[in-house]
């Protein structure tokens, strides 16, 4: 009795090599493992089809023009790897990039057995990037200029992708939001579930579309409230590096002691909030009175709040 | 169930046929380094292809597998003699590797790793699709400069956690970006002990002109938290819309009850806990330990100082 894995190997060899598609009657008659009732085999057929695809290997179902039927078949040509032409310094430096940029769970490896070439002997390891688990598919849907669907925090979208970017930390989709109608930037980490891909390709991506553009650094420009120019003093001591990590123009004055004003605009008060606590008492909000009889409130809440 | 080592080890084999076809004098020790596997693992898949091929699996229609000592040949398989396109996890990982590897400060833009990437994106359709960028920060060319030559420098640091200022002098070994950030592993000589520091957060540098001698083998961390027997577990009952907490950092347990989700979380020191409950706002509840339960109003009591101040 041959197992599943020598089974599942020939129904490919025999789908590859075939000149005409098969029938599921021819094909559970020659590739032998299938058991003798029909019924039983179809569905046996049906698992080792599903698995095949699982691997991407694009079984497909065909109508023949010799017979009655719709048969199966792989066609080579979708099946290969396209030559890709590499020099061995080529193949080489993409070993190396796997073993140097570790994605946490991805499958750099099993890429490399199909790109060919040997191991990367040991590259010293300069980096790991977050994977998650809807990122091929974005990238997929990308690739192939489909809009993609997915769950968003709870809500449903539907998006016509330009670019998968990694920034600050985060891999984000960026592409035109179809119900909003206007360009938008994903965390791919808070998509829920696997995304949905369309068939037709329609998308075109703007030819000026800057992912840099679109993605603001500062969360607090996140969000449609009404903007505010917000002034915040920050001490000396993280000066430097608040101001490291905002826009040049941030910074609105110097002072005396070593401290700086920057001002900021805010789009999204939750955000901004967060920002300026997680400094602790090295920032403290000037302006507006607004937003900072909203500090104030919050931290006497929190006081309030103790047992 | 054997279905899915089934799959797995038909996803290997249909990479390692090409393999072994486009090579004349392949050993299964070979075989077995580059697909990750024990020899017998890799024996085991050989031995089983003798048995496979076409209809109606006469001699003449089989596989030729031969296995002679140690060395693997291949003969009537060309069906199977090209590798299967990537699927598009692998497409991805690739492809995201080697654009953060370009992405690292001093990559070469026109090199190897950049003119394979352009191939593989061009026979993947994928021209554009994807982009990496990693911070550029000041320091980080003079670290990795030190770090190569093994010299010792004095750093002025931030350190977030305990939020306090410090000079201190260190041996560099190397840096490392983990996720999105970089970090400098080094001897930390205040310290007495390795120590991984944020590139961001060292505010100046001064090369000392000594060397050091790197230690043998210095192994990257995988991650950037490491729980370690001193740190305190502290237990916070949080609301639901602050479930990015777990999310968000290391805990060491989740529960979610009527509503509200509470975290174990490991903490190395205070000023860390308290951005994290400050941020979350009065909805956040220490419970244990019990001296701990005073840390936000504590905190939120030190900030509204500084406000009272200024008006």
């Amino acid at each position: 009795m041959a197992d599943r894995f020598e089974r599942l190997t020939n129904l490919v060899a025999v789908l590859l090599a075939t000149p005409r598609p098969l029938t599921l009657e021819e094909l559970v008659s020659r590739v032998p493992g299938y058991p003798p009732d029909a019924q039983s085999a179809r569905r046996q057929f049906e698992r080792d089809k599903d698995a095949l695809r699982e691997l991407t290997i694009p079984i497909e179902l065909v109508d023949d023009p010799q017979g009655d039927l719709p048969g199966y078949r792989i066609d080579p040509q979708e099946y290969e790897l396209p030559d890709l032409d590499l020099t061995p310094d080529e193949r080489a430096a993409l070993h190396t990039a796997v073993a140097a940029m570790r994605l946490e769970g991805g499958e750099g490896r099993e890429a490399l057995w199909k790109v060919g070439g040997d191991a990367a002997s040991e590259a010293p390891t300069l980096g790991a990037l977050p994977s998650v688990p809807a990122l091929p598919a974005l990238m997929e849907a990308t690739r192939r200029r489909v809009a993609v669907r997915f769950t968003y925090r709870g809500d449903r979208r539907v998006v016509e992708p330009y670019a998968v970017v990694f920034r600050n930390g985060n891999w984000y989709l960026m592409g035109h939001d179809l119900d909003r109608n206007e360009q938008r930037s994903f965390r791919a980490d808070r998509i829920d579930g696997e995304p949905a891909l369309a068939k037709e390709p329609t998308v075109e991506r703007p030819a000026d579309f800057d992912p840099d553009a679109l993605l603001h650094d500062e969360p607090w420009r996140y969000g449609d409230e009404p903007a505010i120019e917000a002034r915040v003093r920050i001490d000396p001591v993280m000066a430097a590096w608040v101001t490291q990590r905002l826009a040049e123009d941030a910074v609105v004055e110097h002072l005396g002691d070593g401290s700086v004003i920057v001002q900021l605009t805010v789009t999204n008060r939750d955000a901004f909030r967060s920002f300026v606590l997680d400094l602790l008492d090295h920032a403290v909000v000037i302006s507006p009175d607004e937003l900072r009889d909203e500090i104030v409130d919050w931290l006497r809440k929190i006081v309030a709040a103790a047992p | 169930m054997t279905r899915p080592q089934a799959a797995t080890r038909l996803r290997r084999t249909l990479a390692m046929l090409p393999y072994i076809a486009a090579r004349r004098d392949v050993t299964i020790g070979e075989l077995a380094r580059v697909f990750g596997v024990s020899e017998e693992t890799i024996r085991d898949d050989l031995e089983v292809l003798p048995y496979c091929g076409l209809p109606p699996y006469t001699p003449d229609r089989l596989m030729g597998v031969v296995i002679a000592g140690d060395m693997v040949s291949l003969s009537f398989a060309e069906y199977f003699s090209r590798p299967l396109r990537l699927t598009p996890a692998e497409g991805f990982a690739l492809v995201a590797a080697g654009h953060a590897l370009l992405a690292v400060p001093g990559a070469d833009p026109g090199g190897p790793l950049a003119s394979g990437l352009a191939k593989l994106e061009d026979a993947l359709g994928a021209h554009k699709v994807l982009d990496v960028a990693l911070p550029e920060l000041d320091h980080l060319g003079e670290l990795r400069s030190a770090a190569e030559v093994h010299e010792r420098v004095e750093i002025d640091y931030y350190s977030s956690g305990r939020d306090a200022q410090s000079t201190r002098e260190i041996d560099p070994y190397g840096v490392i970006s983990l996720r999105g950030q970089w970090y400098l592993k080094a001897f930390c000589h205040q310290a007495v002990g390795d120590r991984l520091f944020r590139v961001d957060r060292i505010r100046s540098i001064k090369r000392t002109g000594r060397n050091f001698e790197p230690p043998p083998d210095v192994t990257p961390p995988d991650n950037v938290f490491h729980a370690s027997p001193e740190d305190t577990r502290v237990t916070v009952d949080l609301p639901a819309s602050a479930r990015w907490v777990a999310e968000s950092f290391p805990v060491e347990s989740v529960e979610e009850r009527r509503g509200r989700v509470v975290v174990t979380l490991v903490v190395a020191a205070r000023p860390w806990l308290e951005r994290v409950l400050l941020a979350v706002g009065p909805g956040a509840k220490v419970k244990t330990p019990k001296e701990w339960r005073s840390v936000a109003a504590e905190a939120a009591t030190r900030v509204l100082s500084r406000y009272d101040n200024q008006s």
